[in-house]
């Protein structure tokens, strides 16, 4: 079974001194699947990505890239994974085509192989024509392109991307976004990012880390579906929302107000609740209580509102244990 | 290795095509054709030792630019990560960054190969002894870029690996300044722990197994040491222990104990130097205060073992135990080498190579000598003065060396006057002490200005150069040998003044013979009057008589011969002393001539002042003169009897001119005129040795009655000529041949060859203008031509 894996980690943890990198974390990642690593900053997601490239190896647990144990088969596991660091780091002073003939030999390609990886990958990465160029002297975008045409070369089973479109503009990430669509399938791809459309459009699965902890896992919809619905409410400007909330509360006892805001035409709410739609009571409620609606309907549910309540659900326990050692 | 070499081509060719390269390059000649270009106009000697000295500092201080960015620069910013994660592995790494560095430091030094060149136009460099020179300077860059490389991985800041590998080269070089300070062991294995020491034998032509050693070992331990430190990030650390937290504050006792081990400890630092020796007081301070301090450590053995649990203390002890490992190893083999090695002389003239006679001298020394050597400075006469000893010390076990600054250990020097009683305080000297007996040499004898030329009767004196084991070895054979040899010279027919003090005085070679432990007495003799020779009169020297020598006087010669004594006899061409019947009897002929060689003769003199360098070395003179010359100013042709020879005598001719010389006519003024038909062409025999026995049957064991020396040329011994080539060593392996002790028929020690260059104003000025404006400024061109390039590329 081990083959269909791509990525196996089994109760990994990381730790820096007293400080925990990654806590517990056991996960898998089929073969052929382009998996997004969400997190905010600081939850992990780097120091997951180093211990799969072998950076460092896990305090606790066993980490296993195609097969092969990170810290034992090391130089097994360098050879079969690219990495992309994060900023993507360069040798300024060389030429393109210098720099991934170099990389290329690195890797152990050599002769008319090399010639034709090469050929490929500066197509690929719509390089033609930028091969003679000087590295320092090129955009943040081609530097990234460079970046990518270097992993390509080898064609790794599994490629490792850190916050890949970080810094460019938008035309330029759409272009990267698109040059890792035509990757799909045929590489394992994890692509480490904050920017959760991007993520959204491109990946199969999603893995949200937090506070070192891997909270969840799961595809898109998956993940959307574990997310309470999200309604909004716009009620006529008569009334304040502090004689609002009571009446709102009677009607739907574990409703949760997300957001509220006061315009012109009258009140804007979103709210979740633990079970139920609640529109019916509520609708019910104001109408008994003379509260005009203006408005009221089901938001759809995006990535962020999963990211949001995930690290919030994350994040609680922390900071109830927080607040108990204030109130000590 | 094809990753190594891929990791090293890159870093290797990124400095090298980088104008920051090329403007270190520009930098590092700027300061090394300064000092080549000073130091040549100064000196005018065709030696390099002088700048490779210099080139050791700025090795200090310019690898650690070449090393610093190595590693630190790529983990900044990020390609580190890059290239751990390509299937290499961490020792190629480090090893393709180390070859990086050398051949970026190879480079920088390759151009300052151009002034050896500079010496061959206008000179004749030593080439062996400048390029082990070179040689010394690439294995010096070897411990520094894996120093520096070393410092680079363990930090990501590059002006802190650049700053701390400079202060660590800095104090590493220059641990042999503390040899004054310590204990006599501790303070020599200091010194032979010094880059500087070490690298000194290169630049002054010696090939040292030690040294190589120590720089190649050096290098592999500090590489080591960097792999450990890349791959440190990979260790596996567990998490920290509570166990800490719980235990209790620092007793009251632990406190106390720990000042107190303190104190002692300070105490024990203080009294060494403030009382300028080591004594059993410090010992038992040391003693005293690390057993406080392991009693401190096993009562906080919780604590201690809980830090070392410790994430951050566990790694460090991960690597200071690696580092102890490897440190000791390194120790370990130093310290072989220190009693098991081989040492070449490559300088041209094998100035450094103990000689023949000191080696003799040092395996008969059986009573233990102490040396006590109080000169500190200047440091370059200390330095040589140190290899010395060191190279004496590793051929006899009785000899013992102290060092002793006398600022720092007043104590120790009156330790030494009190106990060989000496009249007046030590100064800056080297005192040899065997038992009761004792010699003091002054600094001021250990440096001797060498002759460069004799122009007109007049000494061009050369820069001074360093006679140690001339006089070291001369005290040593004092001190060892029961009794000193006599020697007497003849006067009373004009033979050559063993008093005088000028040109044509003998008083020079007569301080050698007193330095090799010989009684000289002057026999002045009226005319008419007999000499009598005391019965220990080994040698009669005979040294260019000018008027006859009667026969009451040759009879008186004869008793000497007859008690087994010798005589030289050095006849001047045009005065025979009414000798040659007599010689005639020994089988060695006089000849009425004047020798000239017309190709091998002294540079500036004439065809007659012969440059002898053809010895026999079947003869024990000519075989102890094999690797050396001698110059005869006039010499006259000796023969050996062949036609009715005395068949009691063994008569031999042990140095001969080249197949260039020629025995011409002799004249008493005039040019040098050959007729080919008339003169005799060469080899041309001028010096014969002759040795009689009661009879023939068996030469080598019968019984020997005398021997005799005759050399056709006494001016070679006179004041103006004795320190020219091996003319002293010549004269005195006659005598001691002629005495029979043939142990000490040997090299002596020699002065430093030193090659000058004839320069003039204009070629100094164009040695300027080629070390300091176009090699640098070809460096700075191809620096600003970079530049330009990088910015015009897109």
């Amino acid at each position: 079974m081990t083959e269909t894996y791509a990525i196996q980690m089994n109760r990994v943890s990381r730790y820096y001194g007293a400080r925990p990198g990654i806590v517990d974390v056991t996960a898998t990642i089929r073969e052929g699947r382009l998996v997004g690593l969400l997190g905010p900053n600081g939850s992990g997601k780097t120091t997951t990505i180093r211990l799969l490239t072998g950076y460092l190896p896990p305090s606790e647990g066993e980490v296993r890239v195609c097969g092969y144990d990170v810290f034992e088969e090391s130089l097994e596991v360098r050879k079969r994974i690219g990495y992309l660091p994060e900023n993507c780091p360069l040798y300024p002073e060389m030429r393109v085509i210098d720099y991934l003939r170099w990389i290329g030999e690195l890797k152990g390609i050599t002769g008319s192989e090399l010639d034709t990886a090469i050929f490929q990958s500066l197509g690929q990465c719509g390089l033609d024509g930028m091969t003679d160029r000087v590295i320092g002297h090129l955009s943040k975008g081609y530097r990234q392109r460079v970046g990518l045409a270097s992993i390509l070369l080898f064609r790794p089973p599994v490629m490792i991307l850190d916050e890949p479109t970080i810094g460019l503009d938008p035309l330029q990430a759409r272009e990267f976004r698109r040059l890792i669509e035509t990757l799909r399938g045929r590489h394992t791809i994890i692509l480490s990012s904050h920017i959760l459309t991007e993520v959204e459009m491109l990946c199969d699965e999603i893995l949200i880390v937090s506070e070192g902890r891997l909270v969840t896992q799961g595809t898109p919809d998956e993940l959307k579906k574990q997310v309470r619905p999200l309604y909004r409410l716009c009620c006529k400007r008569h009334s304040s929302y502090a004689s609002l909330l009571p009446v709102l509360t009677s009607a739907v006892p574990d409703i949760r107000i997300e957001e509220y805001t006061e315009g012109e035409e009258g009140i804007y709410l979103r709210m979740r609740t633990v079970e139920s739609d609640p529109r019916e009571l509520l609708f019910q409620r104001c109408a008994e209580t003379g509260i005009v609606i203006l408005e009221m309907g089901k938001e759809e549910i995006t990535l962020e509102d999963v990211f949001v309540e995930w690290i919030c659900r994350s994040r609680e326990p922390s900071e109830t244990a927080e607040m108990n050692e204030v109130n000590r | 290795m094809k990753q190594v070499w891929l990791i090293a081509k890159r870093d290797f060719f990124t400095f090298m095509l980088s104008p920051t390269g090329f403007l270190l390059l520009a930098a590092y000649l700027v300061i090394s054709g300064y000092v080549f270009a000073a130091d040549l106009s100064t000196s005018r000697e065709a030696s390099l030792q002088y700048v490779f000295s210099t080139f050791g500092i700025i090795s200090i201080l310019l690898i650690p630019l070449l090393t610093m960015r190595l590693i630190s620069e790529e983990v900044r910013t990020g390609t580190f990560e890059v290239l751990v994660s390509a299937p290499v592995q961490d020792w190629q790494i480090i090893v393709g960054k180390f070859l990086a560095g050398w051949m970026s430091f190879l480079m920088l030094s390759a151009p300052t190969f151009s002034y050896l060149f500079i010496l061959e136009i206008w000179g004749e460099p030593d080439w062996s002894m400048a390029l082990c020179g070179y040689l010394g300077q690439q294995l010096l860059a070897i411990l520094l870029v894996a120093l520096g490389l070393c410092c680079s991985a363990a930090t990501v800041n590059q002006v802190l690996a650049g700053m701390s590998a400079m202060v660590l080269g800095l104090l590493w070089a220059t641990t042999h300044e503390l040899r004054y300070s310590l204990p006599d062991s501790f303070g020599e294995w200091m010194a032979y722990f010094s880059i500087f020491h070490h690298y000194a034998l290169f630049r002054r032509g010696i090939f040292d197994s030690r040294a190589v050693l120590f720089f190649v070992i050096g290098a592999g331990m500090l590489l080591f040491l960097a792999v450990r430190l890349i791959e440190s990030r990979r260790w596996k650390t567990a998490t920290v222990p509570n166990a800490v937290a719980s235990l209790p504050r620092y007793s009251r006792l632990t406190t106390m104990v720990s000042a107190l081990a303190l104190i002692l400890l300070m105490e024990c630092v203080i009294s060494r130097f403030s009382r300028g020796i080591w004594s059993g007081y410090n010992t038992s301070l040391l003693l005293a205060s690390g057993g406080l301090a392991g009693f401190v450590l096993w009562r906080n053995r919780i604590r201690v073992a809980a830090a070392l649990a410790k994430k951050r203390s566990g790694l460090a002890l991960i690597v200071c135990a690696n580092c102890g490992l490897i440190v000791a190893i390194w120790f370990f083999i130093l310290y072989l080498s220190y009693f098991y090695y081989f040492r070449l002389d490559l300088t041209g003239s094998k100035t450094y190579e103990i000689s023949e006679l000191t080696r003799n001298v040092l395996t008969r020394i059986e009573t233990p000598v102490d040396i006590v050597v109080t000169i500190t400075k200047p440091s370059d006469l200390v330095m040589k003065i140190e290899n010395l000893l060191d190279d004496y010390a590793s051929r006899s076990a009785w000899l013992k060396r102290h060092y002793i600054d006398p600022a720092q250990s007043p104590a120790e020097m009156d330790y030494w006057r009190e106990k060989l009683q000496l009249s007046g305080p030590l100064s800056e000297e080297i005192l040899i002490a065997s038992g009761e007996k004792y010699r003091r040499i002054p600094q001021a004898a250990l440096v001797q200005n060498k002759i460069l030329q004799v122009v007109e009767g007049r000494r061009i004196l050369g820069p001074a150069y360093f006679v140690g084991e001339i006089e070291i070895t001369s005290v040593l054979l004092h001190l060892t040998r029961a009794q000193p040899g006599k020697v007497v010279f003849l006067s009373g027919h004009g033979e050559k003044n063993p008093e005088a003090a000028g040109d044509a005085g003998l008083s020079h070679i007569v301080q050698e013979l007193q330095n090799a432990n010989w009684v000289v007495q002057h026999s002045i003799i009226m005319p008419g009057g007999n000499p009598r020779f005391s019965e220990d009169t080994q040698v009669v020297v005979i040294a260019g008589p000018r008027q006859a020598i009667t026969a009451e006087e040759v009879n008186s010669l004869r008793q000497v011969l007859d008690r087994g004594g010798g005589i030289l006899f050095l006849p001047e061409p045009g005065f025979d002393a009414d000798l040659v019947s007599w010689l005639d009897t020994w089988n060695i002929r006089l000849n009425n001539d004047i020798v000239a060689d017309f190709q091998s003769h002294l540079a500036g003199g004439d065809a007659s002042v012969l440059y002898v360098h053809r010895f026999d070395s079947r003869h024990p003179i000519g075989r102890s003169m094999e690797r050396q010359a001698a110059v005869l100013p006039a010499a006259r042709r000796i023969g050996v009897n062949l036609t009715t020879p005395n068949p009691s005598v063994y008569a031999t001719n042990f140095m001969h001119t080249s197949g260039s010389g020629w025995a011409l006519e002799f004249k008493e003024s005039g040019p040098l005129q050959l007729d080919s038909q008339r003169d005799r062409k060469g080899p041309i025999s001028v010096g014969v040795a002759a040795e009689r026995y009661q009879s023939f049957a068996d030469p080598g064991h019968d019984p020997m009655q005398g021997r005799m020396v005759v050399i056709g040329d006494s001016d070679f011994c006179t004041n103006q000529y004795v320190e020219l080539a091996g003319n002293a060593d010549l004269f005195l392996n006659c005598v001691e041949w002629l005495a029979g002790r043939h142990d000490l028929l040997s090299i002596r020690p020699k002065r430093a060859e030193i090659f000058t260059l004839a320069l003039t104003a204009k070629d100094v000025k164009l040695i300027y203008w080629w070390s300091m404006i176009l090699l640098p400024g070809a460096a700075i061109s191809a620096a600003l031509f970079l530049n330009y390039k990088w910015r015009k590329a897109k």
